[in-house]
């Protein structure tokens, strides 16, 4: 139980970490090939490509705490692929943060209910 | 409840529809992985050749460093347009210097850019300081090169008026004047043509080091993480489905076999 709470702690973590940072660059996208010309490369500022490359390797961690979490949960294939691929969607995260901790807060009380 | 499943228990389970259907979806996700890695990777290139395409259009010598100031290290071996006229009163003869194992000089000769400073311009090779091709053209000239540090050694020996050892900027501008620009530019093409001219010798010092695109290199690294994470979720997940079949068994063999 306790592994299962460390496990769904850090996926709540990187879900707000990587959906935080891919929102915020969804956002810059749209202002900046909207509005500031970045289809020109030299405007681009460095902050800019340096979230991007963040965000890759942010994911990259987002996906061992979500296998870890959906393993723990013994949840399906489907819903653990559901559950990457969240991360890739803007905002998605978010939802997907929202029902996993809701199913972990049912199933560690469930769990509490059991006398060991 | 956590017994590892047999290998004969996770063969079972990997050749049951549902688990074949998984591989198959799983190995068409690697090939995609594979193939996006593979476009980010020409994409890492197509960056890094462009930029190069981009450093290697000559820019005006004037941008590059003011008269009395110093060549940024970047700026070595970049590709330059001069346009001016060739001040013969101020050319030296760079002594000992062979071409294709021939003895001869390097001529240098001051070119006054329009803005009227001076810029040195190694126009080539001849066998001897008075060989035809020494006197350079008159009038306006536009000349394309690429720009070479001052070249460090004995650049303070001046055996004769009009000689050097070493081409030093430093020198030349006790030559020349202050107006003298930092660095040397080693000529590659001039406008109008003028024969006869000193052979063209290659730049010492070529450079085509341009920032890295390393958002795609990442990307091309991520997109095989990626296939490599197939392999591992795969794994896992029918693992766990041949531990509950052989528990499933467990269950059964129990019941059936007779305690």
């Amino acid at each position: 139980m306790e592994k299962i709470r460390g496990a769904a702690l850090r996926y709540r973590i990187m879900a707000w970490v990587t959906g935080v940072v891919l929102g915020c660059l969804t956002i810059w996208l749209i202002v900046g090939y909207g509005f500031m010309d970045y289809a020109n490369t030299d405007v681009k500022p460095g902050l800019y490509r340096l979230l991007w490359t963040a965000h890759g390797w942010l994911y990259f961690i987002y996906l061992i705490v979500g296998v870890d979490l959906a393993f723990r949960m013994r949840y399906s294939i489907w819903r653990t692929l559901g559950i990457l691929i969240a991360g890739t969607v803007p905002f998605m995260s978010f939802v997907s943060e929202y029902f996993v901790h809701k199913d972990v807060m049912v199933r560690v009380a469930a769990l509490q209910d059991v006398p060991s | 409840m956590s017994n590892r499943p047999t290998p004969r228990a996770m063969l079972r389970t990997a050749i049951t529809p549902r688990w074949l259907g998984f591989a198959v979806l799983a190995i068409i996700f690697m090939i995609g992985c594979v193939v996006l890695g593979r476009w980010q990777w020409d994409r890492t290139q197509d960056i890094i050749q462009a930029e190069q395409a981009a450093q290697s259009a000559p820019r005006p010598v004037e941008e590059l460093a003011e008269p009395g100031g110093s060549l940024a290290n970047e700026l070595i071996g970049q590709p330059v347009l001069a346009e001016g006229n060739y001040e013969s009163a101020g050319q030296v003869m760079v002594l000992h210097r062979s071409f294709s194992d021939r003895p001869g000089v390097w001529v240098v000769t001051p070119l006054r850019l329009t803005d009227g400073s001076l810029i040195a311009v190694l126009r080539g090779w001849l066998p001897d300081a008075s060989a035809p091709g020494a006197i350079p053209p008159s009038g306006g000239v536009v000349a394309t090169g690429v720009v070479q540090p001052d070249e460090g050694f004995y650049s303070e020996a001046r055996p004769d008026p009009g000689t050097l050892v070493a081409i030093s900027s430093v020198e030349l501008r006790k030559l020349w004047g202050p107006e003298t620009r930092p660095g040397y530019v080693t000529l590659k093409t001039q406008q109008p043509t003028f024969e006869p001219a000193p052979t063209p010798v290659p730049p010492t010092v070529v450079t085509d080091n341009v920032a890295f695109p390393i958002q795609n290199l990442f990307y091309a690294i991520q997109w095989l993480i990626f296939a490599a994470f197939a392999i591992v979720v795969y794994g896992r997940w029918l693992w766990r489905d041949a531990q509950e079949m052989s528990a499933k068994d467990d269950d059964l063999s129990t019941t059936v076999t007779p305690s």
